[in-house]
């Protein structure tokens, strides 16, 4: 019998590899030498890092708790200008103290802020200042050592952490990736090498968002960010005079969401925009930008990523059999889009199936709609010389058309079709005072017919949990996390018909769990409403950043189980929730596309209105709560930027939760939302 | 079992009591084990394969001689880790309520079986269990404690008179920013069977001071510590070591922290070179616990009249937000501050050097002055730095 | 601007060259020598990406065409086809072949090339605490270039067990690395610092910070993937072996047998309760633990040596494990997903440690309707079937074993009764008939038969496991193939009666009678078949050695017969006859 141990290798070897170990563990020696390559390498680059101190300022931003302590800033020149991170500064300090290996301590004066890559550059009042070195970027090897050193923990050393060069070009081509731990104790200072050359500026990033705070999360994780200090370099003089430098944006958006698996076929070009005024259009193909041939949305991202306004942008596309070439300058601003409105509620008919056209549900009053004629029944089967097969596809549609322009809208009305032209108007502020339910047919027994539209849920994700969805009012302990919810699903739940879905965030404290049940369970019922009410980990304490994903995840989990139109999920934050609520709102704008916020102001800067994501707000309060007229504000700065918001004021009412109007006016806004 | 009497002074933790002969639950929650005096133990364990579920094995665990001998190849990493690991124990204790772990991690520290670990409610029970890195378990009793260290001192129930591999605690090293490290724990229970603990490594980012603070993150602790790059404080990590990479002691791993000023979790660990005197002691059995600075006896009964900014003669703005800069408002005619040049809208910086980022660190600065001292003062007026020096008046007697 | 960056560039540089101090020249060979080791290695490296690119994982290149590694997590929920970006900048299309869901492994195709790069494959075994290693992969879907992350670490503790989630991902004889892992890095390589693919990194220890790495990853060791491998490539849903016994410690610290189920096949070679297990698969047992970490990484079905005392004596038997799963749990439509681990609630009422999952995709309308779209150019590379991740790779696998048996001979128009007459190695004569409503042996005087049709299949001759009903196996196999069987697959590899090669099987049944044939991987021929009544009955064993020509077709020489530990007879055949047409 042959000994068992070898059964084993018998096994292994029929995978044997041909190196058979041949690599040799580090030696003694060779420890020791690159530890001693690591000090040599901070103390390289140290006389060039200076420590910086804040006082005063917000403690909180979007949720975020921000440290008090110092952060680390790296010289660029001898006469006192030093570039640091952005998040440094996000409390908005009252001043900023420099202080250098020497010992010199003096204030400094923030000059621009790099947005693209979240940078800010300081001045100091000095002189013989030690600048750094940098590394050509293009040396930049993965594998290679890379230390992380900042000057936040000790005043009198740097604080080091060694990883290697984890990836180069990351984040939209912006950034140098590493696995040495970068965290807020080095955000603005640098990744040298071995020799102490600097790699880049240490900063928090993150592919999928682009503000200051994103990234944060993945500090000391082993994934850490620095923008290349040559790319620094190169932009410093812009810098310096003292203009923030902005994105540079062309302005156009893909027809597919698929970043790697789909084409570069444009959707849409921006109204005004270089891609517009170059004379591109909706549909044209992106073959080629600054040389480089594209063929994936994520590709040209890779190109456009660090693009600041003013450069230019080589680009060349495909339209039917011809190309067309042409150089763009690219602008750091747009006039903010603003889709066009016809005034018409559609019906919810998806599962009518293959139904020609979108029928009228109700017009709105002194809209294009009603000066067309257009009444409740009429069928809408073309548009813009497109057929109409879904409400979705007609909001879509409509959006293209800016306010004052006209297009060609084909009717049916009792068998015979007739064009008509309309001009169309800008979203109205107000919520119709009256507004019929939309008929919810009870539910049958029968199996749904499989939903065609993308307003649907999965319809098979729910034939394979055989399970009836729980309706009525139900709630758990989420088991993996503390946070807490509960939810009423209308008793008449068909999942034949789309539903909107209200996540009501409860604010810490008090968390009116009764009172918002008891005030929207009726409207819920009428206007088939799901409520989904969620709890902060710490009610008492109230939401925190990191929670974000919580609410995510239970409103994607909601969509899945039950038949919910994603044209109609609605956030809702009142008093203290509302901060939180507004900055989810705009942080998954693909999930949400209302958001309501009740006695409760907008601190935060909403993103720019964009065509591929439709929000809409609705901002109520009572009309002796202090914050009646800075909500009112927030709806007309809302309005400047194209977005579709409506005030509601509740007459006689305090600093409270809205009362049966406000409700009610709640349930009609969130009832209209697939306006167009 | 009923011989450990000492029970850690002031542990503000509410922790079930535990019965003698501890039973503690595992990390599946699903085990039981009994420690006894000596060399062996019973555990229940409840297989988690279907097909065993009908199992329930009482293991007895017996000596085992260690597996890990060092290795003939020269390979650096591997030889310090091999030394180290003997050394190092896993411990379990009170715990497993409120989210609080019931293992821990320690280091021996002589070869009697003394062990050096963290103070905390792990060790909040009559007896605890220790096992070895090649899986001996043995039960042991707290020694003795000072609280201020974070340090805790146990020693196994060794009758036989077993000798261990431990470390020579008075030749602890200090080490700076940039000298590579091993972290040597049980955290997350990882090694939740015989298998010795985790190996994690990195360099001394920086040696730094952290203060004593109670609230959701109690750090009993006060004095330098070695902030590590590597990810080393974890649940049950506490009270494991930091070595150099030859494998020589550095510091104890401290409990899981967050450090305020960058809103972050730090990993550190405490210089053994703070320990040593108190093991040393506690072994000898000539220690003497200090008073808990922190706790409430301590305090003195009357709190005298603390200064405040008009004591200099100068307002500062309205206190409205948490980090209101200490922008002074106005000075009073003929006032120390006035004599020196202070100026409405001077922002003050520092305060003897301290860094004052809001209107409240101002007033604590100033309260803590005492008579006889200077004020020295740092304001920005405009782009430049004042500095400024008062000396403290006499003290009122109080109002 | 440009330009005039470039000017910049070539300063700084210039003035580098200048001021530099040099790192001593070891260093930089060292640093050198990682940098190459990673540039041949990453190629190999996948990026997996859900249809529509909101989510994703990792994965890792093992054969030049296509077959590549990552965790069972990656790619459950995705369906049969999804995209795999390589560091060459191309996304490839990828379809699912086989996937173990214990064991949270999954073997997929990269399609559209016969020269993929490929990693190496290491020993798992050889890593120690220390030791250098690499992950990479697309943490946080941050290869928006397809190039992964590379991250660099050291073991943190070897042969580690992680409990499972339920009853699926669980991590045994595991490696522990402080290499940060993250969510996305799921299914992505652990490579020693030699560059050789020693584990598929899937779990990481996450704790106080939400889902970022904490200083403890977990990788699957490659040692117990390459038990898997073939089965996996054969397009199956696998599973783990248990013993059908459970084990403690004993007062003397040895590892003792204490509740055994009878109906194992352990139990019939002669284990009983009270017996000490010495070694199990060629590792000595010292400790449970020990024990379940290295049960836990074998296939079920798999023959393994098993050393154990029973009354002091020490006896040394091969058994057949059985499977960890009811076969009704690994159909898909059991819990397809392994449902986000399910909320264990820890000691402290805290949930224990999760396994890291890929993010959660993004509600996209569209991804949904790309999900059914399956790209038209591959859509044969995918047929669905019960109890199979993909069944066209089980196909291909029959195919290439199968292949041989016809030039064997035409055994399809043997339709008569075919006899076999010969002598045994103890010189008694035989003759066994293999007719179409029945099978009869004669040796030693005696006579046994087996009816076919209408009767139960019996242990005849008595003892020999059902010699009879086993030669009719062979007859049905001969001359119609996989027709023959109302279930028919390519089970993987296995080692030959536990200690011999490395073997190709098959796996049949008819009506209660399952047959395992054992298929040599060099030659193709046919070694022996396993055939037993019914699921809990003992083997009847064939081996064959030996084919010879009877008149144009060839049957075995020799047959060695036997049923668990009791040979009942070799037999050597003199003459063949297929009484129908040649």
């Amino acid at each position: 019998m042959m000994k068992n141990a070898s059964l084993m290798l018998l096994i292994l070897s029929c995978f044997a590899s041909t190196s058979a170990f041949a690599w040799q563990a580090p030696t003694r020696e060779l420890e020791e030498a690159e530890e001693q390559a690591f000090k040599r390498a901070v103390s390289q680059v140290a006389p060039s890092l200076v420590r910086i101190e804040t006082v005063g300022g917000l403690d909180q931003v979007q949720n975020f708790l921000l440290g008090n302590g110092p952060t680390t800033g790296l010289v660029l020149s001898a006469d006192g200008y030093v570039i640091s991170s952005s998040f440094n500064f996000l409390s908005k300090p009252a001043s900023i103290l420099v202080t250098t290996t020497d010992g010199r301590r003096m204030t400094a004066k923030v000059i621009a802020n790099d947005t693209v890559r979240s940078l800010t550059l300081l001045k100091v009042e000095a002189d013989g200042l030690v600048p750094a070195r940098a590394a050509a970027k293009e040396s930049i090897k993965v594998g290679q050592w890379a230390i992380a050193v900042g000057r936040a923990l000790d005043a009198n050393a740097p604080n080091v952490s060694v990883g290697i060069v984890s990836a180069v070009n990351r984040v939209w081509g912006k950034a140098i990736q590493t696995d040495a731990k970068v965290s807020p104790v080095n955000y603005g200072g640098v990744l040298v090498d071995v020799d102490g050359t600097v790699l880049g500026v240490l900063v928090p990033l993150s592919p999928q968002d682009n503000s200051t705070v994103a990234g944060v999360e993945w500090y000391d994780s082993g994934i850490g960010f620095a923008i290349p200090l040559t790319d620094v370099l190169a932009t410093l003089d812009r810098l310096k005079q003292g203009k923030d430098l902005r994105a540079g944006l062309a302005e156009f958006t893909f027809a597919s969401t698929d970043m790697f698996g789909g084409d570069t076929k444009i959707d849409r070009v921006r109204y005004d925009s270089p891609m517009y005024r170059a004379g591109f259009k909706d549909g044209d193909q992106i073959l080629e930008l600054d040389g480089h041939k594209v063929t994936r949305p994520a590709q040209v991202k890779h190109v456009l990523g660090g693009k600041i306004e003013g450069e230019k942008l080589a680009i060349t596309i495909k339209r039917g059999n011809e190309t067309k070439q042409a150089d763009l300058t690219l602008v750091g601003e747009l006039p903010p889009f603003e889709a066009g409105f016809l005034g018409v509620l559609p019906t919810r008919e998806k599962l009518a199936g293959g139904a020609e056209g979108v029928g009228v549900r109700w017009v709105y009053p002194d809209s294009p709609a009603a000066k067309l004629g257009l009444k409740p029944r009429d069928r809408i089967v073309k548009f813009r010389d497109q057929a109409i097969t879904s409400a979705a596809q007609l909001i879509d549609q409509v959006s293209r058309v800016r306010p004052t322009e006209k297009a060609a809208v084909v009717v049916r009305r009792e068998g015979k079709e007739q064009t008509l032209e309309a001009t169309l108007a800008g979203y109205p502020a107000d919520v119709p005072k009256e507004l019929p339910t939309s008929p919810i047919e009870a539910a049958i027994e029968v199996e749904p017919k499989k939903p065609d539209g993308k307003v649907e849920a999965d319809g098979d994700k729910k034939a394979e949990g055989s399970d009836k969805p729980r309706t009525g009012r139900f709630g758990e302990e989420v088991a993996d996390s503390k946070n807490a919810w509960w939810a009423f699903v209308p008793e008449s739940y068909n999942p034949a018909y789309g539903y909107s879905l209200l996540a009501w965030l409860h604010p810490p404290g008090d968390t009116l769990e009764a009172t918002i049940f008891d005030s929207w369970k009726l409207e819920a019922e009428r206007r088939g409403i799901i409520l989904l009410g969620l709890k902060a980990a710490n009610v008492g304490a109230g939401w925190q950043a990191n929670e974000a994903e919580f609410v995510h995840e239970m409103v994607v989990s909601f969509q899945k189980k039950y038949s919910i139109d994603a044209g109609r999920v609605v956030l809702h934050g009142y008093d203290k929730s509302g901060p939180f609520a507004t900055h989810l709102a705009f942080k998954h704008r693909d999930v949400f596309r209302g958001l309501i916020l009740a006695a409760s102001l907008i601190t935060e800067r909403p993103p720019e209105n964009l065509p591929e994501y439709r929000l809409q707000f609705q901002l109520i309060c009572g009309s002796k709560d202090p914050a009646h007229a800075f909500l009112d504000r927030n709806a007309n700065s809302l309005r400047q930027l194209k977005y579709p918001a409506n005030f509601t004021s509740l007459p006689d009412l305090e600093h409270r939760y809205p009362n049966a109007d406000g409700v009610d006016a709640m349930a009609r806004w969130i009832d209209s939302l697939d306006r167009l | 079992m009923g011989d450990c009497k000492l029970r850690i002074a002031k542990c503000k933790l509410q922790i079930e009591r535990q019965p003698d002969n501890v039973p503690y639950r595992d990390r599946h929650g699903a085990a039981a084990t009994e420690f006894r005096s000596g060399r062996s133990l019973t555990v229940a364990v409840r297989l988690g394969s279907r097909l065993m579920q009908f199992a329930i094995c009482i293991l007895q665990f017996a000596i085992c001689n260690a597996f890990l001998t060092s290795d003939a190849r020269a390979q650096t990493t591997r030889d310090t880790i091999a030394a180290v690991q003997p050394k190092v124990v896993k411990i379990f204790g009170a715990g497993g309520i409120k989210g609080l772990a019931s293992h821990g991690t320690g280091f021996l520290v002589s070869k009697e079986g003394h062990i050096a670990t963290i103070w905390s409610h792990v060790l909040d029970a009559d007896v605890v269990g220790v096992v070895l890195s090649d899986g001996r378990r043995f039960t042991a009793k707290v020694l003795g404690a000072e609280p201020q260290l974070a340090l805790a001192v146990l020693k196994l129930n060794n009758e036989d008179g077993t000798e261990f591999p431990f470390f020579h605690v008075d030749e602890a090293i200090s080490a700076g920013s940039g000298t590579r490290v091993l972290g040597f724990s049980n955290m997350f229970n990882v090694a939740a069977g015989d298998e010795p603990v985790s190996v994690v490594h990195g360099v001394i980012a920086a040696k730094t001071t952290i203060e004593a603070r109670r609230g959701v993150f109690d750090s009993p602790y006060s004095g330098p510590v070695f902030v590590v790059d590597g990810v080393t404080n974890n649940s049950g990590a506490a009270g494991g070591v930091l070595t150099t990479r030859d494998g020589l002691l550095l510091g104890m791993i401290g409990l899981e922290l967050r450090n305020a000023k960058s809103n972050t979790w730090m990993n550190y660990a405490i210089p053994v070179k703070e320990l040593s005197s108190s093991i040393s002691q506690i072994i000898s059995g000539k220690f003497e616990q200090k008073r808990d600075p922190r706790s409430d006896d301590t305090e003195p009964s009357a709190k005298p009249r603390r200064y405040k900014p008009l004591d200099f003669g100068f307002l500062l703005v309205p206190d409205v937000v948490d980090r209101t800069p200490a922008f002074i408002d106005s000075t009073l005619p003929d006032s120390a501050a006035a004599k020196v040049g202070l100026k409405p809208d001077d922002l003050v910086l520092f305060v003897n050097d301290e860094l004052i980022q809001s209107c409240r660190a101002l007033q604590d600065a100033i309260g803590r002055l005492e008579s006889g001292d200077q004020l020295r003062l740092v304001v920005r007026r405009g782009n430049e730095l004042v500095n400024v020096e008062m000396p403290v008046p006499k003290k009122r007697e109080k109002e | 601007m440009i330009a005039r960056r470039a000017v910049m560039c070539l300063v700084l540089v210039g003035w580098l060259a200048a001021s530099a101090p040099a790192a001593d020249q070891i260093v930089r060979e060292a640093e050198l020598k990682r940098v190459e080791v990673i540039t041949r290695v990453t190629p190999t490296v996948v990026a997996v990406f859900a249809k529509g690119g909101a989510g994703g994982g990792s994965g890792v290149l093992i054969s030049k065409d296509g077959f590549a590694l990552t965790n069972f997590h990656v790619v459950s929920g995705l369906g049969p086809f999804m995209k795999c970006g390589l560091n060459d900048g191309v996304l490839y299309d990828a379809v699912l072949v086989g996937i173990d869901p214990t064991g949270d492994v999954a073997l997929i195709k990269l399609l559209g090339r016969e020269d993929f790069p490929i990693a190496t494959l290491g020993d798992s075994d050889k890593l120690e605490i220390g030791d250098w290693t690499y992950v990479m992969g697309n943490p946080f879907l941050l290869a928006t270039d397809f190039q992964p992350t590379v991250t660099y670490g050291i073991v943190s503790g070897t042969h580690r067990y992680q409990p499972p989630a339920g009853t699926w991902l669980e991590y045994t004889d595991c490696i522990q690395v402080d290499t940060s892992i993250n969510p996305g890095n799921s299914g992505g390589p652990l490579f020693n610092s030699a560059g050789e693919l020693v584990g598929i990194n899937g779990r990481g220890s996450f704790e106080k910070r939400g889902r970022v790495n904490s200083g403890a990853g977990y990788a699957i060791s490659i040692n117990q993937i390459k038990f898997f491998h073939d089965q996996l490539k054969a397009g199956r849903v696998v599973d783990h072996a248990t013993l059908g016994a459970t084990v403690t410690t004993d007062s003397d610290g040895g590892v003792v047998v204490n509740g055994i189920l009878e109906t194992s096949d352990v139990f019939r070679r002669g284990l009983r309760s009270g017996d000490e297990l010495v070694s199990f698969a060629g590792r000595p047992i010292h400790t449970v633990n020990q024990y379940k970490n290295i049960l836990g990484i074998y296939p079920k079905d798999w023959m393994l040596p098993i050393v154990f005392r029973h009354e002091g004596e020490r006896r040394e038997i091969q058994a057949r494990l059985r499977g960890l799963h009811a076969k009704s749990e690994l159909m898909p439509n059991a819990p397809k997903r392994p449902q986000q681990p399910p909320p264990k609630k820890g000691k402290d009422g805290k949930p224990e440690k999760q396994p890291d999952q890929p993010l959660p995709p993004r509600p996209d309308p569209q991804a949904e309707a790309l999900k059914k779209a399956i790209p038209e150019e591959w859509k044969s590379w995918f047929i669905a079937k019960t109890g199979y991740a993909n069944y066209r790779f089980n196909q291909l696998e029959q195919d290439r074993v199968f292949g041989p048996l016809k030039s064997l001979g035409d055994f399809a128009s043997a339709t008569g009764s075919w006899r076999l007459i010969g002598q045994s190695t103890t010189g008694d004569k035989f003759e066994l008939t293999l007719a179409v409503k029945g099978v009869g042996l004669e040796i030693r005087d005696s006579a046994f038969f087996q009816q076919l049709e209408d009767s139960d299949a019996a242990d005849e001759p008595p003892g020999s496991g059902g010699f009879l009903i086993a030669a009719h196996q062979l007859r049905l196999l001969l001359s119609k193939g996989s027709t023959a069987f109302t279930e028919c697959f390519y089970f993987g590899s296995e080692p030959l009666d536990g200690r011999g090669e490395l073997v190709d099987v098959i796996d049949t049944t008819l009506s209660a009678v399952e047959t395992r044939w054992f298929f040599s991987r060099s030659s193709g021929a046919l070694l022996g078949m396993d055939s037993r009544l019914h699921e809990d009955a003992e083997a009847c064993s064939v081996r064959f050695d030996g084919w010879n020509d009877f008149g144009g077709r060839r049957m075995p020489a020799t047959w060695q017969v036997r049923s668990g530990e009791k040979e009942f007879a070799t037999l050597k055949v003199s003459t063949a006859d297929f009484a129908g047409k040649k």
